[in-house]
């Protein structure tokens, strides 16, 4: 892991089409600004997380669910 | 080919009909094929390489009927899609103990090139939709109005 520090308006270039700009510091946290081409996802590390997560959760559905079943049962 | 499953036995599967996901779904990273196994409002997704992991799946647009997303360029480009008639999506729906809470998941959703049966569960950029929507109360209305075409 490269490790780097930068003040405020900094800003860090990866390959040459994607800046990372650090726009605010504070006690609460960092504000960064980062500008990718189109092609590039950026998200949160948490949105995987949850994600996964959630995928987790619905691989133990019950063996035998099948929703046709909820009707019958509600009939 | 045949697809050992534990849910539904063995499964005679055509081999055009295997989704590839090269990544596999989020979580699920080591599972690139797998099989959908169609049942009406609500289907499955079956992992051929674990013969107990599916998952179920409905078509959002069913569901939400405003539902929409734009696939990224590279995304298209990842899965070979050419133009809008060859994309499929798919959501996971979890399905707790209590039924009443099953919730789709719209911020994931699984988009399948359905000619070459590429795969990708993608994240959707926006703020409006998240992992759990939902869905009970919807889908036994569609069912009831199904039932009722058909009776």
């Amino acid at each position: 892991m490269l490790v780097l520090t930068r003040k405020i308006n900094q800003e860090i270039i990866i390959q040459d089409n994607i800046t990372v700009k650090i726009l605010e510091i504070n006690e609460n946290g960092v504000k960064i600004g980062i500008q990718a081409p189109k092609a590039i996802s950026v998200h949160r590390q948490e949105v995987y997380a949850e994600i996964q997560a959630e995928n987790k959760r619905a691989s133990i559905t019950p063996l035998k669910f099948d929703y046709k079943d909820l009707i019958k049962g509600a009939a | 080919m045949i697809v050992k499953t534990e849910r539904f036995g063995a499964l005679q599967v055509k081999e055009e009909d295997i989704i590839i996901f090269p990544k596999g779904p989020l979580g699920f990273e080591g599972y690139t094929s797998w099989v959908l196994v169609e049942n009406g409002l609500l289907g499955w997704l079956q992992s051929v390489e674990d013969e107990a992991l599916a998952f179920v799946v409905g078509n959002p647009f069913e569901f939400y009927g405003d539902y929409q997303f734009d696939v990224a360029e590279n995304e298209m480009k990842e899965l070979g899609i050419k133009s809008k008639d060859e994309v499929n999506v798919l959501s996971i729906v979890s399905v707790p103990p209590k039924v009443e809470e099953m919730t789709i998941n719209l911020l994931a959703p699984i988009v399948v090139n359905s000619k070459t049966k590429q795969a990708k569960q993608v994240i959707l950029s926006n703020n409006f939709y998240s992992v759990r929507h939902f869905v009970y109360a919807d889908l036994m209305s569609r069912v009831n109005k199904k039932e009722a075409a058909t009776a």
